[in-house]
Formats: structure tokens, C-alpha cells, sequence
């Protein structure tokens, strides 16, 4: 099929996401393409910690201001997305001093907001804290969740006029006497190839920018540095909690639903998907959890992940000098290919910055005056809407069952409270399919169990929908499971392996899936 | 208190264990945290499914499979069991359960093949007579049964499955699905297989049931539902909603809790109470004070009322890691009541391997506490830890319960077997 545009946005994570909307609301015609679902690379890999620029404040300050102005206007137009945790930043007594001093007056200058509390003060927030904390500031964190923030933006984009397409791979780029006049576009789900007319093309494709601007004849210099992280069964602390010092690896414990999940590292990789997490790095980051949160060492790891941030920095040294900052590269000015636009590094907290530096870039070039509006703008609803815990979640089931006895909300999903009717109208209203799906927008299969249990149950509620084709589903099961083991295998030890043997006794012993996986295995040739 | 046996455990090998020691008149105690195992997995007896654990096709007889086993792997516990054990094991399983209420059918000589919840075919050895129609040797077609509100079963995602399943050999029926209306009741939260099977011991409910089933029967067929069918009077249900229909109906298993493992839990305890055993449920174990290679007593205690037990032969039946038998620390497997040496790799991240549904299994499946042919625990040397300790069921090394489907049959046949070589200490 052929479609015509005025700019195609290529990535669907926050930035991509980001920017589409950013460019509909400057009357733009846009077209956004992502080669899977949304928030599936770096995005929906990372920390989700909305920063308050206090990490950067004494080495990356301006990466620090960009932080602290995003956090506020994240926190106005998306508060459904966040929640207002607060964070703090925590010295231990083997931590230098003087970088204390050097981080309170840096943070004063560029316009954190801070307060020095005392050990008691401060475990009357956190009680988990560790009492060897010696000095402990408290700066404006939040947690942020990336699945939702993404997917508002596509959504408000969406109802703006542009145009979201998923699962929609870029595979080719024409360019016509030097400008870019089209890309051809493969999607995923049916193989169709489509070709899409555009003026502008805009690669917000994180790890795989170099990969994207060679297709457009364009070179890209970044240094792509993976992050691992470990998620824990329950929430050990009610504040995002740093580490005060230079920014290292495993110093930052964010709460997260009803988790924490501690990161990160920096390590320098070459291939955008390579999420592998060693033992080394767990063990570092169990290790420095328990310094901060002595209570980290009894709870339960359930998942470990990693993410992988598109540095723009050349390959020296390690990730963790390069500025976290953004970079906005212009292929007419350096490769002589127009209306092709690159977007690298920054950070979560700060993708609506990045969206507007680059749609200002088209916007000038198109002639339009009008000013950007999404720091003012809520997305998708006025900013009343709260944030949701599991507490709220479980009253307003409760609530549901007083009104209409007959129609009681069936719970799904224990870990995290989904049920069944929510299930069934994400379905519904989206026409979606996949598990991946379902689970960004519910958080089904996101807690404990990691959807050891319900995710049979998942596939039950599709094929009651007629949702599933006849022959895909327990090939759809197979792999789900191989996928979640990725993040899993790496932290089996204690009750966590516990749980793993029972769930692999349900899939081998009850349900006898093994058999079908070496058949399935051997069909698709990954027997090995 | 003093006993001649005392059992550590109550899943099935606990129990098979208590089972032959009392038939040979000993004073046996069983005491135990809880249920074990036997409530999560399906309540049918997997003796040898498949041998070795990557081949694609079943076994036709456990028997024969055990008979190449044994000559080829001296580590397996079937090995240390031997031939004869395992016969009389099953031998004795089936009549306990049955004399606890549970009818168990099958035998070594030949595997039935019965659908899951997920629309695969599994080879066991021997079901439950609420199961039994499910043999898909059988060709007539079957009719699968869900219940609107029951949480873990699917009927359409069974029947769509199983229509593209192939194993070699086998002809499958025809199955479809339909899921029940009828009011089964109150389904906050979601209703699982144990509470509905509690509910439809309810006759109003359960007549309601079977004549919504019979207005969707078609010539020919049988009906398929989830093992929910009663949990005291099942039989009982089986034969009423079986003649109603005027067709052969069967259970199938699906996710934890079991109503089946429930049943066979309660048919072999009262089995055991009618013969005399004693049975403590909610203990814990600790403490075990020993002299020399021999072991005196332990402490059992519900919450601080601790009590000493002694014995002349303990049997050691607590599970492997999902019964806590074994526990993992970060990079040591552990044998929780004696500290006894646990066979595994050394380094944790050579527990597993990279793939989930590796055909060779994980290395970890295999780990566990290494016997002698009287099933007592060794050390590396090969001498025995204690002369009068012996261990059985999921707990032993050198077997993959879950991919060669033998983690019935071990529980039963080394249970067995611990409870006689008990008997003569």
C-alpha cells in the first residue's frame, strides 16, 4: 500500500512517541513507524526513574537543568504517568565528602531543590534505609511509568490525526537529489512491504540510529552502552534512593509499582540487542542494594533486564563519562542527504525536550510560526487523574462488586490486581493480539510470577475473544516463556528458584509443553 | 514419643513410605509441614513417559523403558530401587489408594495417553478412574466442558490446540468446546478448581450442570471437563453425571491447586489412619540429635509447643526444592533438616541452561541427595551419613521428573521401597 505524509517518524519509544505528537500539534502531518509494539527498546527497558537532575548536577550540569525543568513539566502534563515519590540521595561513611559539599552547592546553582535530613527523619520516610546512612539529602524524584507516558503520547498523537503504525519495520529509505523523498516500510504481522511518500524522515530509533541513517546514506557516530537492572518482588523502599556520589553502577534503588528495581551498569556493547545480564553484574548490584537497603537481601529478585542507551559519544572510555545529553543531527549539514534527521543520548525525563528541539528544526524549515505547546498541553486527559497504586486499584474492584453483584470483576493476574473485564477491553478497543500488548497497557503478568500463571490464562481469555489463530497459541505460549527465562535465568537462587521449578513443572509436568517446543523448535530450525 | 519408623514428609513418597511400613506392623509416625507436592501436580501417577529425556516419541511400556534404564544409568533412583520394588510399589499404591476411595487404573506394561488443559497429549501410567475416559487411544470425539468464572481453564483454547497437536502414531478424535452458564456462585477474585469442586458436591448445581452438558451433546461423543468434578464424593458425581449424560465423561488436569493430588492426598491419609498410623500435619522439623552414624531423635514443634520424637529408622520424604526439602541459597543447594550432602553443579550459573525447553533439561532437575541401593543418603566417599536414614521421592539425585515423566512413579516406587528397608532396621 502506498501512503503520503509530511514527516514519518521512525520509533515508537517515548522520544518517537514524543515527537509525533509534538509535530501534530504544529499542524504537521505525521506518520509514526515502529518496527515492533511501543516502548519496546530502550524506552520500556529502562529504570523509570523521573530525574531530578541531582545525579548530573556536579559532572553533566547541563544535562542536570534539562532534568529538573522536565521534571516539572513531566509531573504537570503526564500525572497519570508518575508518581511523586521524591527521592533521596544517600552517603555512606566510606563516601567522599567533599563531593557532598560539591553536589549540595551544584544542585543550589543549577536550581534542584534540596534539604538535608536526619538519619531519623529519614527512615520515618524510608524505614528501610540503612542506619549507616551518614548524610541524606532529599531532592524531587519520581518514579514514571515508560509504558504509560509512551503510550499516552502515540495515543494523543493518535487522536491528533497522526498516524501510528505498529509493527511496522523500516527497511529502505529513496533519496531523490538529495533529499529524502520516501521509505519503504515492512510490516511485521502480514510481510506486506509499504511504500510511504514523505518529506521528512526523523530516526528516533535509539540503539539502531547508526543502522537507520546508513539506509539513508547518513553515518552516525554513538557508543551504545547497556544498563542492567534487577527487579524485586516487592517495594523496599517508598522513595527513589541515590547513591551520593559520582554516578556508578548499582546506585540507584526506584520504586516501581508494586517493586523496586536497582540499577544500573554501563557496559560498551556493539549490538543494540544484546540484553544479555551476567552474574557479575548481578552479584555487584545485590551487593550494593543491601549497603543502601539492608532489606534487599530478604526480599525476592524476580526479573533481570537490561536496556541499552544510544550514547552520542565517541568509544572512549566508559558510558558512564559520556554527557547525558542530547543530539540532534541534521544529515543535510553532515552527509548532504535533506529532510533526514537524526535524534540520539538523552534521557527518558527529558524526551519531550528532544521532541521539541527537533520539531522546531522542521517546523522553521516548513514555515511554521506556531510556538511548541506540550509543556503546557496535558496529554490525553486534563491533569486531574492521580496516579494509580494497588491499593486504589483493589478498592475500586471492591466497588465495582457492591453496585453489581452479578457481574463481579474476575482477578486475572494476583501479582498485580488485573482483571479479566480490563483484559477483554484492551483487547477490544485496541484489536490487539499480543501478550505484549495486553501486558504494557494492564501490567498483567508484570509482578511476582512474572506471568508464570497467567499468562495460560491470558491466552484462555483471547481464545474465548476468537482472538488467537488455531495453530499459533501454544507456540505463542513457547515463546513467551523462553523470553521471560532470559530475565529470569540470571537470578535463580533462593525462594525465586523456588517459584521457577514450580512454574516449570506446571509448563513440563502438568501441561507437557516440552515435547511440543522440540517439534515447534525444529520446525522454526532454533533447535539449537 | 517413640516409634519404629518415623516419616518425614507427607507427599506421595511420605505416605508410600508410611504405607509399607505399617503393612509390615511397625509403629510409624508421619509428620510433616504440609500436603507437599501432591495438591500442585496432576494426580496421576507419571512412572516413564519418555527415555531417553530428548526423544520425541513416548514410551509404550514404563516398564520396558525402566527395564533398558536400569541396565544403561546406575544413578537413576529406578536403578537403586530395582525391578522388583517398583512393581510392588505401584502394586501397593493402587490398593491404598483405593482403599482410601481413590480407583486407580493402568499398569506398568503401558502408557495412556491423556490431554491437558493446554490441548498436548502426556503419557502416564496410571489415573484416576475420573480420568480414565480420557485415553486418547480412544477415537471417540470429545465434547470439552468449561465453566463461565472458573479462572484457570480454557475450553476453546484446549480444543483449538489440541486439533494441530501431533505425536507419532497417534490418531487424535475430533474435540470442540463450550463453556457453561450455569451459576456456579460468587467469583470474587476469580474461582479456582478446588473451590468450584467444592461447590458442585451441591446437588441443585450439579443438576443444573449436567442438563446444560446434555442439551450440547451430540451423537458419539464424550465430554471432557476440568478436574472439578466433587472432591469427597466424587465418585459418587462421576457415576450420576456419567449416567445422566448416557456417555463417558473424564477429568482433566489444569493449574494448581490439583483436585485430583487433593483427593489421592486424603484417600491415602485415611488409608493410613485405618491403619494405625500416626499422622502430625503443620510441623516443623529441626534439631536432629544424633550418636555416631546413628540418628536418636529430632524436635518437632507447631508453633512453640516443641516436642521430641524418637525412632529406630527415619525416612527422610520432605521434597526437592518446590517441597523445600532442598532450599538454594545463592550458589549452594541445601538438604534442610540434616544437612546432607546435595549433588549439583558447583558454579549456580550452571544450574540452567540457556534455553527454558531445552530438550536435555536443566542441569538443576537432576540435583538432589545421593543413595545407596538401600536408599540411605552417602557421603563422597560412598558410606552412608547415618545407618538409619533413608531418603526417597523428588529429593533424589540423578532423575528428570519433569522431562522423562517419572516424577510419580519414583515417588511412589522409592517411597515404597524406604518404607520396607525401614521396617528392618
Amino acid at each position: 500500500m502506498d501512503f503520503h505524509t509530511e514527516a514519518l517518524v521512525v520509533g515508537g519509544g517515548a522520544t518517537g512517541a514524543g515527537i509525533a505528537r509534538d509535530l501534530v500539534m504544529r499542524g504537521v502531518e505525521t506518520i509514526m513507524v515502529e518496527k515492533g509494539d511501543l516502548a519496546a527498546g530502550a524506552t520500556g527497558r529502562c529504570h523509570g526513574l523521573l530525574h531530578s537532575g541531582g545525579r548530573y548536577a556536579v559532572k553533566d550540569p547541563e544535562s542536570a537543568v534539562e532534568c529538573i525543568l522536565e521534571n516539572k513539566i513531566i509531573k504537570e502534563i503526564a500525572p497519570k504517568a508518575v508518581e511523586d515519590t521524591g527521592g533521596l540521595f544517600v552517603a555512606l561513611p566510606e563516601d567522599d565528602e567533599a563531593y557532598m559539599d560539591r553536589f549540595v552547592s551544584a544542585c543550589f546553582r543549577i536550581g534542584i531543590e534540596t534539604v538535608n535530613l536526619t538519619l531519623s527523619q529519614a527512615r520515618r520516610m524510608e524505614p528501610n534505609l540503612s542506619e549507616e546512612a551518614s548524610v541524606i539529602i532529599r531532592v524531587p524524584d519520581a518514579a514514571v511509568d515508560p509504558f504509560m507516558l509512551t503510550v499516552m503520547n502515540a495515543r494523543d498523537a493518535e487522536i491528533r490525526g497522526a498516524k501510528i503504525m505498529r509493527y511496522c519495520e523500516l527497511v529502505g529509505i529513496v533519496v531523490e537529489r538529495g533529499r529524502v523523498s520516501a521509505a519503504l516500510v515492512r510490516d511485521n504481522l502480514s510481510g506486506e512491504t509499504h511504500r510511504i511518500r514523505t518529506r521528512y524522515i526523523i530516526n528516533a530509533t535509539g540503539g539502531w540510529a547508526a543502522k537507520v541513517a546508513r539506509m539513508g546514506g547518513a553515518m552516525i557516530n554513538m557508543t551504545l552502552s547497556k544498563g542492567s537492572l534487577l527487579v524485586f518482588n516487592r517495594r523496599i523502599n517508598n522513595c527513589v534512593i541515590n547513591r551520593l556520589r559520582p554516578p556508578g553502577d548499582g546506585d540507584i534503588i526506584v520504586p516501581n509499582e508494586p517493586t523496586s528495581i536497582i540499577g544500573t551498569t554501563s557496559i560498551t556493547v556493539k549490538d543494540p540487542e544484546d540484553f544479555r545480564v551476567t552474574d557479575g553484574e548481578v552479584e555487584m548490584m545485590m551487593r550494593e542494594a543491601g549497603l543502601m537497603l539492608p532489606e534487599s537481601a530478604e526480599a525476592r529478585v524476580i526479573r533481570a533486564y537490561a536496556g541499552i542507551r544510544p550514547l552520542a559519544a565517541p568509544e572512549t572510555g566508559s558510558g558512564r563519562d559520556a554527557s547525558r545529553t542530547f543530539t540532534i543531527i541534521d544529515h543535510k549539514t553532515k552527509n548532504d542527504v535533506a529532510g533526514f534527521l537524526s535524534i540520539i543520548g538523552g534521557k527518558l525525563t527529558t524526551y519531550r525536550l528532544m521532541a521539541e528541539k527537533i520539531t522546531d528544526i522542521i517546523a522553521d524549515d516548513l514555515g511554521i510560526s506556531i510556538p511548541c505547546k506540550t509543556a503546557s498541553t496535558p496529554i490525553l486527559e486534563p491533569g486531574n487523574e492521580r496516579h494509580y497504586s494497588l491499593g486504589d486499584r483493589f478498592g475500586s474492584i471492591e466497588i465495582v462488586q457492591e453496585d453489581k453483584p452479578s457481574r463481579v470483576e474476575e482477578i486475572v493476574c494476583e501479582c498485580e490486581l488485573v482483571t479479566k473485564r480490563e483484559i477483554v477491553s484492551v483487547v477490544k478497543d485496541t484489536g490487539t493480539k499480543d501478550l505484549n500488548d495486553i501486558r504494557v497497557r494492564t501490567r498483567v503478568g508484570m509482578g511476582s510470577c512474572q506471568g508464570g500463571f497467567c499468562t495460560y490464562r491470558l491466552l484462555g481469555i483471547l481464545h474465548e475473544l476468537d482472538m488467537v489463530p488455531d495453530y499459533e497459541a501454544n507456540e505463542i505460549l513457547i515463546d513467551f516463556l523462553e523470553g521471560r527465562w532470559k530475565g529470569i535465568r540470571p537470578i535463580l537462587w533462593g525462594d525465586q528458584l523456588r517459584e521457577e521449578q514450580l512454574i516449570e513443572g506446571i509448563y513440563m509436568g502438568i501441561f507437557a509443553l516440552d515435547k511440543v517446543a522440540m517439534r515447534s523448535g525444529a520446525k522454526k530450525g532454533r533447535s539449537k | 514419643m517413640n516409634y519404629d519408623v518415623v516419616v518425614i514428609g507427607a507427599g506421595l513418597s511420605g505416605l508410600m513410605a508410611a504405607v509399607a511400613a505399617a503393612s509390615k506392623k511397625k509403629r510409624v509416625l508421619v509428620v510433616a509441614r504440609g500436603m507437599g507436592i501432591i495438591t500442585i501436580f496432576t494426580g496421576s501417577i507419571d512412572v516413564f513417559g519418555y527415555w531417553p529425556i530428548d526423544e520425541a516419541k513416548p514410551l509404550t511400556s514404563p516398564l520396558s523403558g525402566i527395564q533398558r534404564l536400569v541396565r544403561k544409568d546406575p544413578e537413576h533412583p529406578y536403578t537403586k530401587v530395582g525391578i522388583d520394588a517398583i512393581k510392588k510399589g505401584i502394586g501397593a499404591f493402587v490398593e491404598a489408594a483405593g482403599k482410601g476411595g481413590v480407583q486407580y487404573v493402568g499398569d506398568l506394561s503401558g502408557n495412556i495417553l491423556i490431554p491437558t488443559a493446554v490441548g498436548t497429549v502426556k503419557p502416564t501410567c496410571l489415573v484416576s478412574s475420573s480420568m480414565a475416559g480420557g485415553d486418547m487411544k480412544s477415537e471417540r470425539n470429545v465434547l470439552i466442558c468449561g465453566f463461565s468464572g472458573l479462572k484457570d481453564f480454557y475450553p476453546d483454547y484446549m480444543a483449538h490446540n489440541i486439533s494441530t497437536f501431533e505425536m507419532e502414531g497417534l490418531k487424535l478424535p475430533r474435540f470442540r468446546a463450550r463453556t457453561l452458564n450455569v451459576d456456579v456462585g460468587d467469583r470474587t477474585s476469580g474461582l479456582n478448581c478446588l473451590t468450584l469442586a467444592g461447590r458442585l458436591e451441591d446437588q441443585g448445581l450439579l443438576r443444573a450442570m449436567t442438563e446444560e452438558v446434555y442439551g450440547h451433546l451430540r451423537t458419539g461423543e464424550r465430554v471432557a471437563f476440568p478436574a472439578v468434578l466433587g472432591i469427597r464424593n466424587s465418585r459418587d458425581i462421576h457415576k450420576k453425571v456419567e449416567q445422566a449424560c448416557g456417555v463417558p465423561i473424564f477429568e482433566t488436569p489444569t493449574l494448581p491447586p490439583s483436585v485430583p493430588g487433593y483427593r489421592l492426598y486424603k484417600s491415602l491419609e485415611d488409608t493410613l489412619r485405618e491403619m494405625g498410623v500416626h499422622m502430625l500435619i503443620g510441623y516443623d522439623v529441626y534439631n536432629p540429635k544424633t550418636f555416631g552414624r546413628r540418628i536418636g531423635e529430632i524436635s518437632i514443634a507447631m508453633g512453640k509447643r516443641e516436642k521430641r520424637v524418637s525412632g529406630r529408622a527415619f525416612i527422610l520424604a520432605t521434597g526437592g526444592l518446590v517441597g523445600k526439602g532442598i532450599t538454594g541459597s545463592y550458589d549452594r543447594l541445601k538438604e534442610s533438616i540434616f544437612d546432607l550432602p546435595v549433588a549439583a553443579p558447583k558454579k549456580r550459573t550452571d544450574w540452567f541452561r540457556k534455553r527454558l525447553f531445552d530438550p536435555a533439561g536443566h542441569p538443576i532437575n537432576r540435583a538432589g541427595i545421593v543413595v545407596d541401593d538401600h536408599l540411605r543418603p552417602i557421603n563422597k566417599k560412598g558410606e552412608p551419613v547415618y545407618d538409619n536414614l533413608l531418603a526417597c521421592g523428588t529429593q533424589l539425585f540423578g532423575f528428570d521428573a519433569l522431562r522423562e515423566k517419572s516424577g510419580g512413579g519414583v515417588a511412589v516406587s522409592s517411597g515404597y521401597k524406604a518404607g520396607v528397608e525401614a521396617s528392618r532396621m
